[in-house]
């Protein structure tokens, strides 16, 4: 599966549009990590348990988007986007989209 | 302003490419090497966690068996003796935590009851395998049997149960003979003890399904899977609370 950010990918070309695929999440770490990461920001420097809870959203939601996207039969996921949004305190709200399509050599 | 967070020497998008393609003298200056303004060291776990194999999109570059891999390599470097030392010392430390994490959550409000209820099992059954969840998620290749988290549990389960003790016996409860003080010494000592005791072994056999499924999956620890068991010691502990709390109330 070819993920790209971009519209186009070179040497490939579009041969069939998919649909909209779409991947999302919510999460958040335990309150020990929280409590941690309050401490971290008295002092400064990474929140290393909030970077870990990105990192792990942003997989979650890109691995749901693909996995609609194979469902559709698509081989490629143009145009990528990610977007936050704000439901819970302390958690990760991410939502990950794109086009899925079938790409063939140019 | 300070010159490094104006000057574009200290972005770690502009490196010396900038400098090499073009023959402009100030920008192969720009571009001598110096220590950028934000460290970057990542530990072995940090690079693990940041590593393309881990990425979804880049199915190419994927390998879901790095994290297994690594845990292999540094299981093999640890020895018994190291693991259940420090096994031991996080266990130790975990106890007194969970008493100090109690007292600063506030057990002296005006929701007491619900406090002692809900919140103060919660906070005590989470802190008292606060050490071991530090191994799982930090350390994982220091564990390398189900028991070691039971045997943990009993230890910070028994640290807890002795400061708890000590501060009920000699600070918070004032009975008026000394014959009341020892009935009540004696019920801490023991049934008390052994509550505090199975909480933390049940809490602790989540924790043990939580490392369990981390061998098996190859993949950092999720705490989630061990929330029955978590659930399952704050509603005995919670259970065990508001049933010395009618008592009290009963019999004061």
């Amino acid at each position: 599966m070819i993920v790209v950010n971009t519209e186009y990918i070179p040497q490939k070309r579009i041969v069939e549009v998919r649909g909209l695929v779409q991947g999302n999440t919510v999460r958040a770490k335990h309150v020990g990590r929280d409590i941690a990461a309050g401490l971290k920001n008295v002092f400064g420097g990474e929140l290393k348990g909030y970077t870990e809870l990105l990192v792990e959203s942003r997989r979650e939601a890109m691995q749901r988007m693909l996995d609609q996207a194979e469902e559709l039969g698509a081989n490629a996921v143009v145009n990528v986007r990610f977007a936050t949004s704000s439901i819970a305190a302390n958690a990760a709200e991410l939502y990950c989209y794109g086009t899925a399509v079938v790409v063939a050599d140019a | 302003m300070k010159e490094k967070y104006l000057s574009t020497r200290h972005e770690p998008a502009l490196g010396a490419r900038d400098a090499t393609s073009s023959g402009d003298t100030s920008r192969e200056r720009r571009a001598e090497p110096e220590p950028p303004s934000i460290k970057t060291t990542a530990s072995e776990t940090e690079r693990l966690r940041d590593s393309i194999a881990a990425e979804p999109a880049l199915s190419d570059h994927r390998n879901p068996g790095l994290y297994a891999e690594w845990l292999a390599q540094r299981r093999a470097r640890t020895t018994v003796a190291g693991n259940l030392a420090v096994t031991f010392l996080v266990a130790l430390a975990s106890g007194p935590m969970a008493v100090a994490g109690a007292l600063l959550a506030g057990r002296q409000t005006w929701w007491g009851t619900v406090y002692l209820v809900l919140f103060g099992p919660v906070i005590e059954e989470l802190l008292k395998q606060a050490g071991m969840i530090y191994l799982l998620e930090r350390k994982p290749y220091r564990l390398f049997a189900w028991w070691q988290f039971v045997l943990a549990a009993v230890i910070s389960g028994l640290g807890f149960a002795a400061v708890e003790n000590l501060i009920y016996l000699y600070v918070y409860v004032s009975p008026q003979t000394f014959e009341r003080w020892h009935e009540l010494a004696r019920f801490r000592w023991t049934w008390c003890t052994l509550l505090h005791v199975s909480c933390a072994v049940v809490a602790s056999l989540g924790l043990a399904r939580v490392w369990k499924q981390q061998l098996r999956d190859g993949l950092p620890a999720e705490l989630n899977h061990g929330f029955t068991w978590f659930l399952a010691a704050i509603i005995i502990h919670g259970t065990y609370n508001l049933s010395m709390l009618m008592l009290q109330l009963w019999h004061p």
